[in-house]
C-alpha cells in the first residue's frame, strides 16, 4: 500500500468543511428571517457534504453530528419539522460543535447533550435546561469568533505565507528609502554642476587677463587647464542629468513595485463582515432585542493587517449598539419605531482613506448627561464645559473607564470599550469619531488608511531638527501673513484666521529651547473636532514614509507616534498630533518641555541596539531579520556558532539571538563559548528554537542562556519583549 | 491493475478529489478532476478518458444525467458512480443507463487499505472492456 501523508489531506479537509460551515451559518440566519425552500436545500447539501467528507477522513463523531443535522433539514424540507428559532438554535449549536470537533483529533467525541438536543429537535421537541449556556457564556463565545476566509476559487490562486510577503514588502520599502538617498546624491551632484559652471566661467575670465600678459608659455598652460575645466564640467553635467533621470525613473518603478506588493495584502471587508450576522443574532437574542443587520461595501478593500486589527473593535461597537443603543421592542413601539432595530455596517472608499461606519437607529446618547458627568469627574471645568460643542463632548466617551460606573447605567453605556476601540484604531493610523441624535440613533465612524505600511507625513524643521507629523493630524498650513495674532503669552496665544480663533504655541517651546524659534509658518492640527496651531520655523513638505514602530528607546514618550529611517540613515521622529493638541489647549507648553527628553536621549544613544542573529536556515533567518529590523534594531547575521564567534570579534553586539540546531557549532556550544569568554561574558544570549522540551530549556539555562524563546510560529512579540527586557 | 490510464474524477468535495487524484496517480495514472457537472462535461469533451468517476449528487446537475450524456456519445469509457448511503435505487438506475458500477463512498476511507476499492475499479474496467470488444 502506498505511503500516505494524512496531514496534507487534513488541511484540505478542514478547509473544505470550514467553507461549508460558513455557508451553513449564513444560510441558517437567513432561514430564520424567511422560509425559503432553496435555502433549505442548500443547507441540506452543506450538511450532506460535511457528513461525507468527515466520514472519509475518519472523523466519525463529526460525521454523526452532520448526519443528524442533515436529518433535521430533510425533515424541514418535507414539512415535518418547522424552522422555529429554537430549532435554528440547535442547528447553529450543531455547526459550532462541528467546528470544535474539526480542531480536535478525528476520534474526538461529540457533546452528548447536544446529540440529545439534535435528536429531540428531529422528533419535534426541544431540550432546555442542562446544556443551556448562560448569557455570559454565549457572549464570550461570540466575541471569540474569528472571521473565516472567503471560499477559495481553487487552482486559480496561490497561497503565500504572509511572513514571506511581508519580507518582500520590507525589502521593497527599504529600497525606496535607499532611493531617497540616491536622489539626495543626484541633488548634490546638481549643486556640484553649478559650482563647476562657475569654475569654467571663471577660467574664461582669467584667460582673457593672461592673454594680455603676453607670456606664451603661461598662456598655453592656462588654455590647457581651462580645457580640462570645460570637459570636466561637461562630464559632470552629463552625469548629473543622467543620475537625475535615472533616480527619478527608479523611484517610480520602486513605487510601483511597492504598491503592487501592498495590493497583494489587500483583503475585502467581506472577510470582516461574514461572521457578523451570526454574532449580531446571538448578542441580540441574549439581550432580548430584535435587530436587523445590514452590511454594505463588502467589496471595499483594505490592508489585511488593518482588517485583522478591526475584529475586536467591530465586536465592541456592535455590542454597544445592541446593548445600549437599540431599545427593547416594546420601548421602540411606544415611540413609534419598528420593533426591529437596524444596525448598518458600511465600508466606504474615501480617497486614500477608508471609512467604516457603524450606525444604529436606537436611542442615541444624552450629550448633556455626559457634559455633567465630565464636570463631576473633574475632567473639565464647569465654564469650559459649557463652551464645548456637542462633538467635543462626545470625545469624553473615549476616555478609559468613562462610563463603567453603575450610576451611568442607561446614560450612554458607550464608554465600555470605546477607549479600547480608539486605541486599536489609532495604532493602525486611523481615527474614530461619533455622532449622535437623541432618540434617533448613533453613528460611529472609523477613518482608516487603506494601506498600512506607508503613510503620508508632513515634514517640518525646527532649530535644525527635522520632525514628521502624520497627515491625518494636519488640517492646514498657513503663512504668517494669513493670520492675525491676538493676545496671549508664551504658553498659549491666540490667532484668528478667517472667522476662527485658534490657540497656538511655538514648537520651539515644546522642544525645550528658549522659545526663540522663528515663526514662519503656522501648522494647524486637528483631531476629534479640536484644533490648535504650532508656529514652526520651516515646513519642508509631504513625504511618504515607511512607518516603523518605535524601538525600545523611544516608546516611553507619548509625544512620539512612531519613527522612520531617512535615506541618510537618520532617525525621523514622528509626533503624535493629539498629544500636541493637548499640550497647547491645556496651556502646558512650558511643562511640556520635559518631552524634549526623548530628543536628548536619541542624541546620546544614537547607536541603536545591535542584535547578532545566528540561524542556519536562510528563510528563517531572513524572516527573523526583517522582524528585528522593523522593530528598529540593527542586525548582524551568522549561519552557525563558529561564524557567530567570528562576527562577535569584529563588532560586539548588544544581544545574541541564536537557534539551537546548526551545523559546525550548535546553539548550546555557542552559548557556552560566549559565557566562558571574559570579553563577551556580559552579552545576553537568547535561544530561539522550535524545540520546547523541558530538558532543552534546562540545558539552555545550564550553559548560561539568559532566556529561551520557543517558536511554534515565529512569535515575534515574545522575542521582541525578551530582547527589550535584556537590553534595557 | 489500473495503470497508465487517463482518469477523470467529478466530485464537488475537494477532499475526495484530492484523495482520488493521489491514489490513482500513485498507481501510475494520469488524473484530471472537476468540481461540478458543467466542468466535468467540459473536461470530458476535451480529453479522451479511459475511466470517469462521477459523484451522484453534484451541485449543478445530478450524476445520472451526466451518465446519460456521456454514454450516448461514448461507448469506450468506463463510468463508475460514487454514491452515498441509501442511494441504491438511483445507483441501479444509473447502471441501466450505462454506468458500469457504483461504489459507496462509505467504503472509501482515507488512510485505510485501498486495495478493495482498487479491485472494484478494476472489475468495472474489465466489464466495460468486455462490452466494447
Amino acid at each position: 500500500m502506498p505511503q500516505l501523508d494524512m496531514s496534507a489531506f487534513l488541511e484540505e479537509f478542514r478547509s473544505e468543511v470550514r467553507d461549508h460551515l460558513q455557508k451553513l451559518n449564513n444560510d441558517l440566519i437567513r432561514l430564520e428571517g424567511a422560509e425559503d425552500p432553496q435555502l433549505v436545500n442548500a443547507l441540506f447539501r452543506s450538511a450532506h457534504s460535511i457528513k461525507g467528507a468527515a466520514r472519509m477522513m475518519g472523523f466519525n463523531s463529526l460525521s454523526m453530528i452532520a448526519h443528524k443535522m442533515e436529518d433535521i433539514l430533510g425533515a424541514i424540507r418535507e414539512g415535518q419539522v418547522s424552522p422555529t428559532p429554537d430549532t435554528i438554535d440547535v442547528l447553529l449549536k450543531g455547526a459550532d460543535e462541528i467546528e470544535r470537533l474539526l480542531g480536535e483529533e478525528s476520534d474526538a467525541k461529540a457533546d452528548a447533550n447536544l446529540v440529545l438536543e439534535l435528536e429531540n429537535a428531529l422528533s419535534g421537541g426541544i431540550v432546555k435546561g442542562n446544556g443551556e449556556e448562560s448569557k455570559e457564556e454565549r457572549k464570550e463565545k461570540t466575541d471569540k469568533r474569528e472571521p473565516e476566509r472567503p471560499s477559495g476559487l481553487e487552482e486559480e490562486y496561490i497561497r503565500i505565507s504572509s511572513s514571506r510577503l511581508n519580507h518582500v514588502l520590507e525589502i521593497a520599502t527599504e529600497s525606496l528609502m535607499y532611493n531617497l538617498a540616491v536622489e539626495e546624491i543626484a541633488r548634490s551632484l546638481a549643486e556640484v554642476v553649478r559650482e563647476s559652471e562657475r569654475l569654467t566661467a571663471g577660467s574664461k575670465g582669467i584667460l582673457i587677463q593672461i592673454r594680455s600678459l603676453g607670456n606664451g608659455d603661461l598662456w598655453d598652460r592656462s588654455v590647457e587647464l581651462a580645457e580640462v575645466a570645460n570637459s570636466t564640467h561637461r562630464s559632470i553635467a552629463g552625469l548629473s542629468d543622467r543620475s537625475k533621470t535615472l533616480s527619478r525613473r527608479l523611484r517610480s518603478i520602486l513605487y510601483e513595485l511597492y504598491h503592487s506588493l501592498l495590493d497583494l495584502r489587500l483583503e475585502e471587508f467581506q472577510v470582516l463582515f461574514s461572521p457578523l450576522p451570526r454574532s449580531v443574532r446571538d448578542m441580540a437574542r441574549a439581550e432580548g432585542k430584535k435587530v436587523r443587520l445590514k452590511l454594505e461595501g463588502g467589496d471595499v478593500e483594505v490592508d489585511r493587517a488593518i482588517l485583522k486589527r478591526l475584529q475586536d473593535p467591530m465586536i465592541h461597537l456592535l455590542r454597544n449598539a445592541i446593548d445600549h443603543g437599540i431599545e427593547p421592542p416594546e420601548e421602540r413601539k411606544k415611540v413609534g419605531k419598528s420593533p426591529f432595530g437596524t444596525i448598518v455596517v458600511r465600508a466606504e472608499q474615501m480617497g486614500r482613506m477608508v471609512h467604516l461606519i457603524v450606525q444604529d437607529d436606537g436611542r442615541g446618547i444624552d450629550i448633556e448627561k455626559i457634559r455633567k458627568l465630565a464636570v463631576e469627574r473633574g475632567l473639565v471645568g464647569a465654564d469650559e464645559a459649557a463652551t464645548l460643542s456637542d462633538r467635543e463632548v462626545t470625545e469624553f466617551i473615549f476616555l478609559p473607564g468613562f462610563s463603567t460606573s453603575a450610576s451611568v447605567g442607561n446614560l450612554s453605556g458607550r464608554g465600555v470599550g470605546m477607549d479600547v476601540v480608539r486605541k486599536a484604531v489609532t495604532e493602525i493610523g486611523g481615527s474614530v469619531s461619533l455622532d449622535t441624535s437623541p432618540g434617533k440613533g448613533t453613528t460611529v465612524t472609523l477613518a482608516l488608511p487603506a494601506t498600512l505600511a506607508l503613510s503620508q507625513v508632513l515634514l517640518l524643521e525646527n532649530r535644525g531638527q527635522v520632525y514628521g507629523i502624520p497627515i491625518m493630524f494636519v488640517d492646514k498650513a498657513l503663512k504668517k501673513e494669513d493670520v492675525t495674532e491676538l493676545d496671549g503669552d508664551e504658553e498659549q496665544s491666540l490667532v484668528s484666521w478667517q472667522d476662527e480663533v485658534i490657540p497656538v504655541a511655538s514648537m520651539s517651546t515644546v522642544f525645550g529651547d528658549d522659545g526663540n524659534g522663528a515663526k514662519n509658518a503656522l501648522l494647524v492640527l486637528e483631531s476629534g473636532g479640536r484644533r490648535a496651531g504650532y508656529w514652526v520655523e520651516k515646513l519642508i513638505g509631504v513625504e511618504e514614509i515607511a512607518l516603523r514602530s518605535p524601538g525600545p528607546i523611544l516608546k516611553s514618550s507619548p509625544l512620539i507616534w512612531g519613527h522612520s529611517i531617512l535615506g541618510n540613515g537618520d532617525v525621523l521622529l514622528l509626533l503624535d498630533g493629539r498629544e500636541l493638541l493637548d499640550i497647547v489647549r491645556k496651556g502646558l507648553t512650558r511643562s511640556a518641555r520635559r518631552w524634549h527628553g526623548p530628543v536628548e536621549i536619541r542624541e546620546e544613544e544614537r547607536r541603536s541596539v545591535l542584535v547578532l542573529l545566528v540561524e542556519d536556515s536562510l528563510t528563517t533567518r531572513e524572516v527573523e531579520r526583517s522582524i528585528l529590523l522593523s522593530a528598529g534594531y540593527e542586525v548582524e547575521v551568522a549561519g552557525n556558532g563558529r561564524e557567530a564567534l567570528e562576527k562577535l570579534r569584529e563588532k560586539e553586539p548588544d544581544v545574541i539571538v541564536t537557534d539551537i540546531e546548526m551545523p559546525v557549532m550548535d546553539g548550546f556550544e555557542l552559548t557556552a563559548a560566549v559565557r566562558n569568554d571574559p570579553r563577551y561574558r556580559h552579552i545576553p544570549v537568547i535561544v530561539v528554537t522550535s524545540r520546547s522540551r523541558e530538558e532543552d530549556r534546562m540545558k539552555g539555562m545550564q550553559v548560561g542562556a539568559q532566556a529561551y524563546v520557543v517558536k511554534s510560529e515565529f512569535n515575534q512579540e515574545e522575542l521582541l519583549d525578551t530582547i527589550e527586557r535584556l537590553t534595557g | 491493475m489500473i495503470q497508465n490510464k487517463k482518469i477523470l474524477v467529478i466530485d464537488d468535495s475537494a477532499t475526495v478529489r484530492k484523495y482520488l487524484r493521489w491514489l490513482f496517480t500513485n498507481y501510475g495514472n494520469d488524473v484530471d478532476t472537476a468540481e461540478s457537472g458543467a466542468e466535468g462535461i467540459k473536461r470530458w469533451q476535451e480529453g479522451e478518458y479511459d475511466l470517469i468517476l462521477i459523484d451522484l449528487f453534484l451541485p449543478d446537475v445530478d450524476g445520472l444525467s451526466l451518465v446519460k450524456e456521456i454514454r450516448s456519445k461514448d461507448r469506450r469509457t468506463c463510468l463508475v458512480m460514487l454514491t452515498g448511503h441509501g442511494d441504491l435505487s438511483v445507483a441501479v438506475e444509473a447502471i441501466r443507463h450505462g454506468a458500469d458500477a457504483y461504489i459507496e463512498k462509505q467504503q472509501i476511507t482515507i488512510g485505510a487499505d485501498p486495495s478493495e476499492f482498487m479491485a472494484q475499479i478494476e472489475r468495472s474496467f474489465q466489464k466495460r472492456l468486455a462490452k466494447v470488444a
